[in-house]
C-alpha cells in the first residue's frame, strides 16, 4: 500500500513538473497592461477621473501619472505659446492585437535569439514579437529585447496615410510654417498580418521596409517626393532618393548623417516614429515599468485636438492609463547628437507611446508623443495607426504638431509604388 | 513713374493683400485639381557701375562702345516682378489609364529700365518690351510648360511644352542639354533651372520595363528649336551698348549701335522654322542596379543617353558676316540717330544652326565609406559646330573657304555630397539657436577637352584653350529650425576666374520667403569664359516671394 502511494506520488510529481515546464515554454501574447486586482484598482481610479479635464489647476493630483516634461509644459503654457494646456482622461482600453501578430509571435518567438552583438538572428525572416516575455533578470538584455520587440511590430504590415496639415511652430515668436505629406510604407520582411508572410517572395535585395512620401506643403516643397529603403542587413545604411520638385530632379541622398534635422522640424531622421532605423545602433537598458497617462486612443484628431496660433502642443489629447515599459537607449556613436533617449513602450503591442530625449550635456531637450487609433486592415484585423503627434523642443521652445488621416492598412501595395520611377509619376 | 509699372505694382499689391492670411486650400475634388504658384519680386543692386569696358567681348573693346557709367544712373540693375501658377488636372484616373494635364504659366516684367531714365532713353520701347522687359520674346513664352501626361500600364506619354532635367550634378551642365537656357536676367545658382530653361514643344515617351535593373526607356522627339538667350545689350549681365546709345535697327529708323541686338536679329533670321529639318531626338535608358564591391553593396542609379539636335548657338558664314560687320562698324562710327543700319537681307545667309550629337552617361550612388553620395556625369559631343579660322587669327577668314568646321568635345563632372556634422551640436547653446546639427556640402570637379586642334576654331571665349577645369563648392546650413538658411556657392576655374555667391534665405511663415545674397566675380582674363565677363558685374540681390 505504502509503496503504491509512493509510486503514485512520484508519477504525479513528474506530471506536475512536466506540466509546469510546458507552461513555461508557452508563449504568452499579448500581455495586457492591467489584469485582475490591478485592473480593478485602475477601474476604481477611473470612476473619479474619466471625463475630467486636466489643466494646470488640477495637474498635481495626477502628476505621478504624467511625464515630467509634460508637467513642465502644462505649468508654463505661455512658454509654449498657449494660454492653457489641457487634456482629458479616458478609460483604459486594451488593444485588440491582430490574429496575425499573435500567431506570428507564437510561431517565431521560441526561435528568437541574439547573436554576439545582440542583433536578432534571422531578422526579417521571422515575424511577430520576438521576446514577448523579456528576461528582466538582466536590465541590458531586457532593454535590448524590448527594443527589438518595438522594431518587430509592423502596424498591419502596410499603411497609406496623410500626415497633415502639420505645423512647425516657434512658440516664442508665434511664427508657424506648414507641412504635409502623403505617406506609403510597407514591410517586405518580418510581416505578420498580410500574406505572403513573413516575407515577400521576390525580395532579392533583402529589403525590410520601404517608405514613400509626397509632400503637399509647404508650397515650395509641394510635390517633392521621398523614397527610403531599409534593409534586413542591419549593418547596411538605408537608401534614400529625393525628387525635388523645385529642381525637377531625382537625386540620391546620404542617410549616414541621420542626426540631421528634418526640414526645420523638431525631428532628426532617427526620430521619425520614435526610432526609424536599425535597432542595433543603440545600447539599451531596462529602467522599469511606469504607470502613465498616455495617448493610446484618440478620436477624430482633426476635430478633437485644438490649439491656438503659436502653440506647439495639442489641447484635448485623450489620455488613458497604461503600465508601460521604460527603457533607456544610448547610441553607440560617442559623438551622437543625444546623450540618451528614454522610450515608453506599450506593453500590449510594443509600440512607442512617448519618448524623452536629453542633449549631450545631459539636459532634458525634447519630448515627443504619438496619438493612436485602431484601424482595420487585412481581413478586418486591427492594428494601431498614428493619428496625431507632437514634438516639443523644451530648450528652444519650439514645436511640431500634426494630425494624421489613415487611408489604407494591410494592403499589398504594388512594389512599383516604391520605385524611383514612381517618384516622378506620383509628383509633379 | 511709368504707368505700366504703377499698374503692375498696384495689381501685385492687391493680390498680396488678398492672399495674406490663412493658407489657401489648393487641392480640389479630392486632389483631382492641384494648384500652386507664387508672386515674386527680384531686385539686383550693382555694386559699382563700370566707367570703362573691361574686355567684355572682342567687339566691345572698341572705343565706340560706351562705358556703363555713360548710360546707367541707378544701381538698381534688375527689378523683376514675376507671377507663376502651376496646375495639375487629373482628367482621367482609372485602373487602366491616368491622364493629367500639367501646366506652368508665368508672367514677368523687368522694370529697372523704367526706373532709370538714362537706361530707358537708351532703349527703344517696343524692342525693349518685346525682347527684354516682358515675356514676349516668343509668342508662347508665358507658357513655361503645358503638357498632357498619360500613363497606361508600363507606358508614359507626355505631349506638350516641357522642360527636361537630365542632369545629376549641379552648377555646370554636362549632359543636361535638351532645353536651351535663358540667361537674360540671372545666372544658374541663383535662379532654379526651371526658371532658366526654355520650354520646348515635344513628345516624350517612357517605357518602364521589368528587365533586370528596372530599366526605364525614354525617348524625346521635338520639332521645336530655340536658341540660347544671352543677356540683353545694355542690361546688367549683358554687353554695353554701342554708339549712339539707342538701338532700334529692327525698325531701321534710328541710328547705329546695338551690335548685340543686331546679331540677335541675325540669329533670329537664321532660326529654323518649325520644320522637320530641325528635329531634336533624344534617347535615354535609366537603370537601377545593385553591385558588390569589396563585399559592400552599392545601389547604382545610372543613365545612358543620346541626343541628336541642332546647336542652341549659331555659327557664321564668315564671308557674309565680315562685310556686314564692317558696314555695321561704319554705321556705328557715324553715330547719327537717323543713320540707317545695314539691312540683314542684303548680305545673304550669315548664320546657321548646325546639328551635333551627344553621348552621355551618369551614375550616382551612396558610398558608405565616405558617408556621402558620389555623382558622375560624362558627355561626348560629336561634331560640335565651330567657326573655322586661320591659326592665331580668331577673326580671320580661312583661306580654304570652309567657314564652318566641327570638333568633338568630351567632358565630365564629378560631385561629392555629404552632410557634415557640426561641432557643438547637441549642446545647450547650439540647441538654443535651433542650429541644424549638420551642414550639407557639395564639392565638384568639372573638366572638358576639345579634341582635334584648337587654334583653327574661333571661340568668342577661351580661344586656343584645349581644356577647361572648374571646381565648385556649396555649403548649406540652417538656423532657428531652418527659418534662416545660409548658403554659399563658389566656382573656381583654373584660369583664375570664378565667383562666390553667399545667400541667406528667410522663411518666417507659411507663405512668405525672403532671400538676400550677393555674387562676387573675379577674372584674370575676362576673355577666358562668358562667366568671366561678369568680373565687373558684382551685385547684391533681394527676393521676396509669396508661395501658395
Amino acid at each position: 500500500m505504502r509503496s503504491n502511494t509512493i509510486r503514485i506520488a512520484t508519477v504525479l510529481f513528474f506530471l506536475l513538473v512536466n506540466t509546469l515546464a510546458v507552461y513555461a515554454q508557452e508563449v504568452k501574447f499579448p500581455t495586457f497592461s492591467y489584469e485582475g486586482e490591478e485592473l480593478a484598482k485602475v477601474k476604481e481610479w477611473e470612476k473619479t477621473w474619466v471625463g475630467q479635464k486636466v489643466t494646470a489647476a488640477n495637474l498635481d493630483q495626477v502628476k505621478d501619472l504624467l511625464l515630467e516634461p509634460l508637467c513642465t509644459i502644462m505649468k508654463n503654457p505661455k512658454d509654449f505659446g498657449a494660454d492653457e494646456v489641457w487634456f482629458e482622461v479616458f478609460p483604459y482600453r486594451p488593444y485588440k492585437v491582430s490574429k496575425g501578430l499573435i500567431e506570428s509571435t507564437k510561431q517565431y518567438a521560441p526561435q528568437a535569439k541574439f547573436d554576439e552583438s545582440k542583433s536578432l538572428v534571422n531578422y526579417g525572416s521571422i515575424a511577430g514579437i520576438p521576446f514577448p516575455q523579456p528576461d528582466l533578470s538582466d536590465p541590458v538584455l531586457a532593454g535590448t529585447q524590448m527594443a527589438w520587440n518595438y522594431d518587430a511590430y509592423t502596424h498591419g504590415d502596410s499603411t497609406y496615410c496623410f500626415n497633415g496639415p502639420a505645423t512647425i511652430v516657434d512658440c516664442r515668436t508665434g511664427l508657424e510654417r506648414s507641412a504635409g505629406q502623403w505617406r506609403w510604407s510597407m514591410y517586405w520582411a518580418g510581416r505578420s498580418d498580410v500574406p505572403p508572410k513573413p516575407e515577400l517572395p521576390k525580395n532579392d535585395r533583402g529589403i525590410h521596409r520601404s517608405y514613400f512620401q509626397r509632400h503637399s506643403a509647404p508650397p515650395d516643397f509641394a510635390d517633392t517626393g521621398v523614397l527610403e529603403i531599409k534593409y534586413k542587413d542591419t549593418k547596411r545604411d538605408c537608401d534614400l532618393w529625393v525628387y525635388t520638385a523645385m529642381f525637377r530632379r531625382i537625386r540620391r541622398y546620404t542617410t549616414s548623417q541621420r542626426t540631421d534635422m528634418i526640414d526645420g522640424t523638431d525631428l532628426i531622421y532617427d526620430d521619425n516614429y520614435g526610432w526609424y532605423t536599425h535597432i542595433n545602433l543603440n545600447t539599451y537598458k531596462f529602467i522599469g515599468q511606469q504607470d502613465l497617462l498616455l495617448w493610446r486612443h484618440q478620436e477624430d484628431p482633426h476635430k478633437k485636438l485644438t490649439r491656438k496660433n503659436g502653440q506647439g502642443i495639442w489641447n484635448g489629447i485623450q489620455r488613458e492609463r497604461v503600465k508601460c515599459w521604460v527603457i533607456e537607449a544610448v547610441n553607440k556613436d560617442p559623438n551622437y547628437l543625444y546623450s540618451k533617449r528614454v522610450w515608453y513602450l506599450d506593453p500590449e503591442n510594443w509600440q512607442m507611446d512617448a519618448q524623452i530625449i536629453y542633449d549631450r550635456q545631459g539636459k532634458l531637450w525634447k519630448i515627443m508623443e504619438w496619438g493612436w487609433e485602431e484601424f482595420p486592415g487585412h481581413e478586418g484585423q486591427l492594428s494601431t495607426q498614428y493619428n496625431a503627434e507632437y514634438y516639443i523642443d523644451l530648450i528652444r521652445r519650439h514645436g511640431s504638431v500634426a494630425p494624421y488621416s489613415t487611408k489604407k492598412v494591410g494592403e499589398n501595395f504594388p512594389t512599383k509604388q516604391f520605385s524611383i520611377a514612381n517618384l516622378q509619376q506620383q509628383t509633379y | 513713374m511709368n504707368k505700366n509699372v504703377f499698374l503692375l505694382g498696384s495689381a501685385l499689391l492687391l493680390v498680396l493683400v488678398l492672399l495674406v492670411g490663412e493658407a489657401l486650400a489648393l487641392e480640389y475634388l479630392d486632389g483631382r485639381i492641384r494648384v500652386k504658384g507664387r508672386i515674386e519680386q527680384f531686385a539686383m543692386w550693382g555694386w559699382h557701375i563700370p566707367d570703362q569696358n573691361i574686355g567684355r567681348t572682342i567687339t566691345e573693346n572698341a572705343p565706340s562702345f560706351r562705358p556703363e557709367s555713360r548710360y546707367r544712373s541707378s544701381h538698381l540693375v534688375l527689378n523683376l516682378s514675376l507671377a507663376a501658377v502651376e496646375g495639375l488636372f487629373k482628367l482621367v484616373d482609372n485602373e487602366k489609364l491616368l491622364v493629367n494635364l500639367q501646366t506652368y504659366f508665368r508672367y514677368y516684367y523687368e522694370s529697372s529700365p523704367d526706373l532709370d531714365s538714362t537706361v530707358h532713353r537708351m532703349w527703344k520701347k517696343d524692342y525693349l518690351h518685346r525682347a527684354y522687359q516682358t515675356n514676349r520674346f516668343k509668342q508662347d513664352d508665358w507658357v513655361n510648360e503645358a503638357f498632357f501626361d498619360i500613363y497606361s500600364g508600363p507606358w508614359n506619354l507626355r505631349i506638350g511644352k516641357q522642360i527636361i532635367f537630365w542632369s545629376e550634378v549641379e552648377m555646370v551642365r554636362t549632359v543636361d542639354k535638351i532645353n536651351p537656357i535663358d540667361m537674360r536676367y540671372s545666372t544658374p545658382g541663383i535662379e532654379p533651372w526651371d526658371e532658366i530653361k526654355i520650354g520646348l514643344w515635344m513628345i516624350r515617351a517612357f517605357y518602364n520595363s521589368q528587365l533586370p535593373g528596372n530599366l526605364i526607356f525614354e525617348t524625346i522627339f521635338s520639332l521645336d528649336h530655340q536658341r540660347t538667350r544671352t543677356p540683353f545689350e545694355g542690361s546688367w549681365m549683358g554687353l554695353g551698348p554701342g554708339t549712339p546709345i539707342y538701338a532700334n535697327h529692327r525698325h531701321n529708323s534710328m541710328g547705329p549701335g546695338g551690335i548685340k541686338q543686331t546679331n540677335d536679329d541675325a540669329w533670329d533670321d537664321a532660326h529654323p522654322a518649325f520644320t522637320w529639318s530641325n528635329f531634336k531626338f533624344a534617347f535615354r535608358i535609366r537603370g537601377n542596379s545593385e553591385v558588390f564591391m569589396f563585399k559592400t553593396p552599392y545601389v547604382l542609379d545610372w543613365t545612358l543617353s543620346y541626343i541628336n539636335t541642332l546647336d542652341d548657338s549659331a555659327v557664321a558664314y564668315s564671308d557674309k558676316l565680315a562685310p556686314f560687320n564692317g558696314d555695321l562698324a561704319v554705321a556705328r562710327v557715324g553715330g547719327v540717330p537717323s543713320w540707317r543700319l545695314p539691312r540683314l537681307g542684303d548680305y545673304g545667309r550669315m548664320w546657321v544652326f548646325r546639328r551635333y550629337e551627344l553621348l552621355g552617361a551618369s551614375i550616382q550612388t551612396f558610398v558608405p565609406s565616405i558617408k556621402g553620395v558620389l555623382r558622375a556625369e560624362w558627355s561626348y559631343e560629336i561634331g560640335r559646330p565651330y567657326n573655322h579660322c586661320p591659326k592665331g587669327e580668331p577673326d580671320g577668314l580661312p583661306e580654304d573657304g570652309n567657314y564652318i568646321t566641327e570638333r568633338d568635345h568630351v567632358a565630365y563632372g564629378l560631385t561629392y555630397d555629404a552632410a557634415i556634422p557640426m561641432p557643438g551640436r547637441g549642446t545647450n547653446w547650439f540647441t538654443s539657436w535651433g542650429l541644424r546639427p549638420a551642414a550639407d556640402i557639395t564639392l565638384g570637379l568639372f573638366q572638358g577637352w576639345h579634341l582635334g586642334d584648337v587654334d583653327h576654331i574661333r571661340q568668342e571665349f577661351g580661344y586656343n584653350q584645349r581644356s577647361e577645369t572648374n571646381f565648385t563648392f556649396m555649403i548649406r546650413h540652417g538656423i532657428r529650425h531652418n527659418e534662416f538658411i545660409p548658403v554659399i556657392r563658389a566656382l573656381y576655374n583654373v584660369n583664375n576666374w570664378g565667383y562666390v555667391a553667399p545667400v541667406v534665405q528667410y522663411m518666417p511663415g507659411k507663405h512668405f520667403r525672403y532671400e538676400l545674397g550677393c555674387t562676387w566675380f573675379w577674372a584674370k582674363n575676362p576673355r577666358d569664359s562668358f562667366e568671366a565677363t561678369g568680373e565687373t558685374r558684382d551685385f547684391t540681390y533681394f527676393k521676396v516671394r509669396y508661395e501658395f
